[in-house]
C-alpha cells in the first residue's frame, strides 16, 4: 500500500454491477445445489468434495460479497492471519482427539478379533476407556436404524427416541484378577463381606461414581441416589445386582424424586465377583445397612 | 514511529476528521477495526467447531445426528441464509452509489431472511429437544447446541443492527460515510453467512457423506 493512497482513491473506488453479484449469486446456489445431493440421496458424494465446496462458497463470498479481492490487502492480511490461527487451532484439536484416524486406536484392532463373534455390530473404531477399561464403539457407521454397542443403550428409531434396554452379551473373557477365588478361599461370612465391601469400593469409584457420586447422593434430577435408598428394586441384594447387570431405563421415583433416565447394563463388563462386590457395598456404606450378595447369586441371576 | 510518519498522519486526521479515519497504513481505521474483531471471531468459532469434530460420532447414547435431521427444513434455511448475502450486497451496492430506497429495501429484505433463518433454528431446536437430545444429554446434543446456537446468536444480533440500520439510514442520522456504515454492517453479515456455510458442511453434510 502506497502512502499516497488515501481519500481520493477511496472515493474512486470502483464497484461491481448488481449483474456481477447476482453471477456469483447464482453460481453460489448450484454449488449449494450440487451439496445437496448426497442429503436427498440423489447422488452420493465423498467428504473431500464436500470440503472443497464449501471452501469455495468460502472464498467467492469473502473475495467478493466482501471484496477483499478488490480492497486494499491489510484487510486481507489482518481477517487471513486469525483465520489460519484458527484453523490451525481447529486440526490440533482434532489430532489431540484423534478425529483423522478412525479405528487406529492401540487396541481396536484386537478387540475386533477378540470380541469379534460377540461384538459382531460394525464400528469404526473402538475404545477403551482408560478410567474405567470399558470398551466402547467410538465412531459408530451412520445408520439410521444403528443400534448401540456393548450392552449400552440403543435409539429404536420407530419409537422417537425412547430408550430401551437391550441384551447384553455375557463376556467371557472379562479378568478380573482372580477375584472370584479369593473370595471362595475365604472363610467366614465377615471376612467375605469386608473382602467385597473393600473391592466394592474401588470398583463404585471406577463404574459407578461418575454418576451416583461419591457420597451415594446421585446428582438430583438426573442420577437417583443409593445412600438411604427406598426405590422398590433396591430392597433386595436380588433385585439390586440385576439393575447393575440389566441396566435400568424409564421412569422412577426415588426419595419422593422423578427420574427418567437410562442406566447402563453391566453384565458383558464385571463379572460376578465384580458385581457382588459393588452391590455389597452399596448396600453397605453410607449409613445403607442391607446385606450382601455373594457371586453366586449373582450368576443365577445372569 | 518516525517524526515524519506522524507528521502524515496528523495531516491526514485534520483534513478528513469529519467523514474519514484514516489510519497511517491508508485505509478506514473503522473498517480496518472490524475487520480485525471479524478475525477475533474466527478464533471464536474455531473452539467450537475444533470441539464439536472433536466430539463429533463418539457419543455413548443417541440420539445421534442422522436420528433427528430435517434435511427439508436444514436446506431451506441455508438457502435463505445464502441468499440474505446477495440481498446485502445489494444493499452495500446501494448505499455506495446512493440509491438510497434500493438501499432500504434490500437491507429489510436481508433482515428478513436472517429472521426467518432464526425461526427455522427456533423450529429446529425445538424439534430436536423434542426427539430427546438435549444440552446434558450427550457429546452430541452439548457440542450441536452450542456451535450452531452461538451462531444463530450472532444471527439475530445481524438482524437487531440491519433495523438500526435502516432505521437511521432512512433518518439520515449516520454521521460521516454512510456507504461506510453499511458496508461494516454488510461485512459482519457476510460473516455469518460464511460461518454457517462451514457448519453446514462439517455438522450437516458429513453425515451423508459414506
Amino acid at each position: 500500500m502506497s502512502a499516497s493512497h488515501g481519500h481520493e482513491d477511496h472515493e474512486e473506488h470502483k464497484h461491481h454491477s448488481w449483474v456481477f453479484y447476482t453471477i456469483i449469486a447464482v453460481i453460489l446456489g448450484v454449488i449449494t445445489f450440487i451439496e445437496l445431493g448426497p442429503l436427498f440421496e440423489w447422488f452420493d458424494l465423498p467428504a473431500a468434495a464436500l470440503i472443497a465446496l464449501s471452501v469455495l462458497k468460502f472464498f467467492a463470498v469473502v473475495a467478493f460479497f466482501m471484496h477483499l479481492w478488490d480492497d486494499p490487502p491489510v484487510f486481507t492480511q489482518m481477517f487471513v492471519a486469525p483465520l489460519v490461527g484458527g484453523l490451525l487451532m481447529v486440526t490440533v484439536l482434532m489430532v489431540l482427539f484423534h478425529t483423522f484416524r478412525p479405528g487406529a486406536f492401540d487396541d481396536s484392532v484386537a478387540v475386533v478379533e477378540r470380541y469379534g463373534d460377540i461384538y459382531n455390530k460394525p464400528c469404526n473404531s473402538w475404545l477403551r476407556s482408560h478410567r474405567t477399561q470399558r470398551l466402547y464403539c467410538a465412531s459408530p457407521p451412520l445408520d439410521k436404524n444403528r443400534v448401540a454397542y456393548l450392552g449400552y443403550t440403543k435409539i429404536d428409531a420407530d419409537k422417537n427416541g425412547v430408550l430401551d434396554p437391550i441384551e447384553m452379551p455375557i463376556i467371557k473373557e472379562i479378568d478380573d484378577g482372580g477375584l472370584g477365588d479369593e473370595f471362595n478361599a475365604l472363610g467366614s461370612e465377615e471376612e467375605r463381606i469386608a473382602f467385597l465391601t473393600e473391592k466394592g469400593k474401588e470398583l463404585y469409584a471406577l463404574n459407578c461414581q461418575s454418576c451416583h457420586q461419591e457420597n451415594g447422593q446421585g446428582v438430583s434430577g438426573q442420577y437417583p441416589p443409593l445412600a438411604g435408598s427406598d426405590y422398590e428394586g433396591f430392597q433386595t441384594a436380588e433385585g439390586h445386582a440385576t439393575i447393575v447387570l440389566k441396566g435400568l431405563n424409564g421412569k422412577i421415583v426415588v426419595k419422593g424424586e422423578e427420574y427418567n433416565g437410562a442406566m447402563s447394563a453391566y453384565s458383558g463388563l464385571l463379572t460376578d465377583a465384580q458385581i457382588a462386590a459393588i452391590v455389597t457395598y452399596e448396600r453397605n456404606a453410607w449409613g445403607n445397612n442391607e446385606g450382601w450378595i455373594a457371586p453366586a447369586q449373582v450368576a443365577a441371576l445372569r | 514511529m518516525s517524526a515524519s510518519a506522524a507528521e502524515h498522519h496528523h495531516g491526514i486526521t485534520t483534513t478528513d476528521a469529519e467523514s474519514h479515519h484514516y489510519a497511517a497504513l491508508g485505509v478506514d481505521h473503522l473498517k480496518l477495526a472490524f475487520w480485525i474483531f471479524l478475525g477475533s471471531d474466527c478464533f471464536f468459532f474455531g473452539s467450537l467447531i475444533g470441539t464439536y469434530m472433536s466430539y463429533r460420532g463418539k457419543s455413548l447414547v443417541g440420539p445421534y445426528p442422522l436420528d433427528v435431521f430435517d434435511v427439508n427444513v436444514t436446506s431451506i434455511s441455508t438457502f435463505i441464509l445464502l441468499m440474505s448475502s446477495f440481498t446485502m450486497v445489494l444493499a452495500v451496492l446501494g448505499a455506495k452509489t446512493g440509491k438510497r430506497m434500493m438501499t432500504m429495501t434490500f437491507l429489510l429484505v436481508t433482515a428478513a431472511l436472517g429472521a426467518s433463518f432464526v425461526g427455522f433454528q427456533v423450529y429446529e431446536f425445538n424439534h430436536f429437544f423434542h426427539e430427546g437430545l438435549t444440552l446434558q444429554g450427550n457429546l452430541f446434543g452439548s457440542s450441536f447446541y452450542t456451535l450452531t446456537g452461538f451462531h444463530g446468536t450472532h444471527v439475530a444480533i445481524g438482524v437487531l443492527w440491519l433495523l438500526i440500520e435502516t432505521f437511521w439510514y432512512g433518518r439520515g442520522w449516520i454521521r460521516g460515510d454512510e456507504g461506510l456504515a453499511v458496508e461494516i454492517a454488510g461485512l459482519y453479515w457476510h460473516f455469518v453467512d460464511i460461518v454457517w456455510i462451514v457448519i453446514f458442511t462439517i455438522v450437516y453434510l458429513l453425515e451423508y457423506t459414506t
